[in-house]
C-alpha cells in the first residue's frame, strides 16, 4: 500500500492559500459593498425620519390635517393623530402650470413640507337662516298651524362640483377629480366637464401669477370624492408622505 | 373633330389670356387661407399644450444632509437615526387614540364608533342645524346651533336623562324664560341615555327618529335608540370624542 497523505496535504495546503488569497480580494469590496447599504439606509432613515418630524408636530396641533401617502395609495383625514376617515386614492399625479408644451417650473420644494390654509373651491358655503320665532300671543288651531318644513340632507345641501380643489398657501393645490370613474355620467356632461376644465387649467396656466404652481391631482371613487368635499373643515394643513 | 379642336383651343388660352387680376386675386386668396389655417393650428397646438402637464409622482431621497464616507462615522449616525427613528414612532403612537373612540361627521350626520382605527359601528345621527336665534324684545343674546368641532371627551354617562331646558329652548318656542327652575326640566325628550361631553353638548337619543341624517339639533348629536345603546356601552369616561 502506498501513502497518498502527502501529496494530500500539499493540495490542501493550496487549496487554502486559494481559499485565502479570494478572501483577501473579496474583503475590500464586500467593505465597499456594505458601505454603500449603510448610506442607503441613512439615507433613508434621514428622509424618513424628517417625515416621522412632521407627523409628530401636525399631531401635536389642534388643527385638521390630511396625510396623503402615494406608496399606500390612502388620504387620511386625521386630528391629534388620530385617524378620521380614510379615503382609498385610485390614482396620483403631480402636475405644473405649462404654456405651448413649455413647463413654467414654479415649484420647487413642495415635497417634504406641511402646506397650511387649506380651503374648498369652489367654497362649501351655506347661508344660515334665522329662526323663526312663534308670537305666543296669536294661538292658532293645529288644523291651520303652518305645517314645518322638512330639513334638507346634505345631500341636497351641498351639490358636489365635478371637480374641485383643496388649495393651500403658498401655491399648492389637491385636484380632485371623481368624474373618471363615474360611469353614470353620460358621454356629453364628462365631456363638457373635460372642457371646462381644460379652458380653465390653460387661463390659469397662462396667467402671472398661476393660482397653483403645483397640483396634486387625486383620483377618489365618486363617493369619497363626495364625502371629502361635503366633510373636509376649513383650514386644514396637508403633509405628504415621501414616496419610498 | 378637327373643327372642333380647332375651334377649341384658341377659347381656352383666351380665357387664360384674358383674367390675370383674377388669378392673382385667387393666388392671394389661397395664401391668406393657407396663413390663416396654419395660424389656426399653430394656435390651436400652443393651445394643446397649454394647462397643466401631469407626471406620476417621483420617489424622494433625503437632499441637504452629507453623509459621512468614514465607516466609523456612518455608524454612528446610522445608530442616533435609528434611536431618533424610534422615538419618533413612539411620540406618535402616544398621540394616536388608543381602544373605543368616537368620530362624528357633523356635515354628513355620520357617527362612527371606532377601536384603534377600525369602524366597529356607522350610525346615521343628527347634528348641529347651523341656524342662528336672536333674542327678540330688547334681548341682545343670539345663539348658533353648531356642532363643536375638534376633541373632546365623555364626561359624564347618564342613564334616563331629563333636559334641563336653557333659555333658548323658551326663546325658540317664544314663550317667556320661566323664574321657576322646575318649570325647565323635560324629562324623556333626551332618550335612554346621554353622553355628556361639555358645555352643554352631549350625545343622546330623540323622540324624531325619522329626522335622522338630517341637520336639526341645537348642537348636540341625536343618535337611533340601537346606535345609542351600543355606543353608550362601549364608551367609558374619558373616551375622546372627534367632531369634524
Amino acid at each position: 500500500m502506498r501513502s497518498t497523505s502527502a501529496p494530500r496535504s500539499t493540495f490542501i495546503e493550496c487549496g487554502r492559500a486559494a481559499a485565502l488569497v479570494l478572501l483577501l480580494i473579496a474583503a475590500p469590496a464586500r467593505a465597499k459593498d456594505d458601505q454603500t447599504e449603510a448610506k442607503l439606509e441613512v439615507s433613508t432613515l434621514l428622509r424618513d425620519n424628517s417625515a416621522l418630524e412632521k407627523r409628530v408636530e401636525l399631531a401635536n396641533g389642534n388643527e385638521f390635517y390630511l396625510l396623503l401617502d402615494p406608496t399606500a395609495g390612502t388620504l387620511k383625514l386625521m386630528l391629534q393623530g388620530a385617524v378620521l376617515r380614510d379615503y382609498s386614492v385610485q390614482g396620483l399625479e403631480v402636475g405644473s402650470p405649462r404654456v405651448a408644451f413649455r413647463s413654467r417650473d414654479l415649484e420647487g420644494g413642495w415635497t417634504g413640507r406641511i402646506w397650511s390654509q387649506g380651503n374648498l373651491e369652489p367654497a362649501r358655503d351655506r347661508e344660515r337662516e334665522h329662526v323663526q320665532i312663534p308670537d305666543s300671543t296669536i294661538v292658532t288651531a293645529e288644523s291651520v298651524a303652518p305645517k314645518p318644513k322638512m330639513p334638507l340632507l346634505p345631500e341636497e345641501i351641498y351639490v358636489v362640483p365635478h371637480r374641485y380643489h383643496v388649495r393651500y398657501e403658498g401655491g399648492l393645490s389637491l385636484e380632485v377629480r371623481p368624474m373618471e370613474l363615474d360611469e353614470s355620467a353620460s358621454f356629453w356632461k364628462r365631456a363638457r366637464a373635460g372642457l371646462l376644465a381644460w379652458f380653465h387649467d390653460c387661463r390659469a396656466a397662462v396667467a402671472k401669477n398661476p393660482e397653483d404652481a403645483v397640483r396634486l391631482r387625486l383620483i377618489l371613487a365618486p363617493t369619497d370624492a363626495a364625502s371629502l368635499y361635503r366633510a373636509l373643515p376649513p383650514d386644514t394643513r396637508l403633509f405628504v408622505l415621501p414616496r419610498s | 373633330m378637327d373643327a372642333i379642336t380647332r375651334s377649341n383651343a384658341p377659347a381656352a388660352s383666351t380665357r387664360l389670356r384674358m383674367h390675370p387680376a383674377g388669378d392673382r386675386r385667387r393666388g392671394y386668396a389661397l395664401v391668406i387661407t393657407a396663413l390663416i389655417l396654419t395660424s389656426a393650428g399653430t394656435v390651436g397646438l400652443a393651445a394643446y399644450g397649454t394647462g397643466y402637464g401631469y407626471r406620476a409622482i417621483g420617489t424622494e431621497t433625503a437632499a441637504g444632509v452629507d453623509i459621512p464616507e468614514d465607516p466609523k462615522a456612518l455608524k454612528q449616525m446610522q445608530n442616533k437615526l435609528r434611536s431618533q427613528q424610534r422615538q419618533l414612532v413612539a411620540a406618535l403612537a402616544r398621540k394616536a387614540p388608543r381602544g373605543y373612540y368616537i368620530v362624528i361627521d357633523q356635515t354628513q350626520n355620520r357617527l362612527y364608533l371606532m377601536q384603534d382605527e377600525k369602524v366597529l359601528r356607522e350610525a346615521v345621527c343628527s347634528a348641529g342645524s347651523g341656524l342662528i336665534l336672536q333674542e327678540q324684545e330688547g334681548g341682545k343674546r343670539q345663539w348658533i346651533f353648531d356642532t363643536p368641532r375638534g376633541v373632546h371627551r365623555v364626561r359624564t354617562k347618564i342613564e334616563d336623562p331629563v333636559w334641563k331646558k336653557p333659555d333658548w329652548a323658551f326663546v325658540e318656542e317664544g314663550k317667556p324664560i320661566p323664574t321657576n327652575p322646575e318649570e325647565r326640566f323635560a324629562p324623556g325628550e333626551l332618550g335612554e341615555y346621554a353622553l355628556y361631553f361639555g358645555n352643554g353638548y352631549m350625545i343622546h337619543g330623540t323622540l324624531y327618529e325619522r329626522l335622522l341624517g338630517r341637520s336639526v339639533t341645537h348642537g348636540c348629536i341625536r343618535l337611533g335608540r340601537e346606535d345609542l345603546r351600543e355606543v353608550y356601552r362601549a364608551v367609558d369616561i374619558g373616551t375622546p370624542i372627534y367632531i369634524y
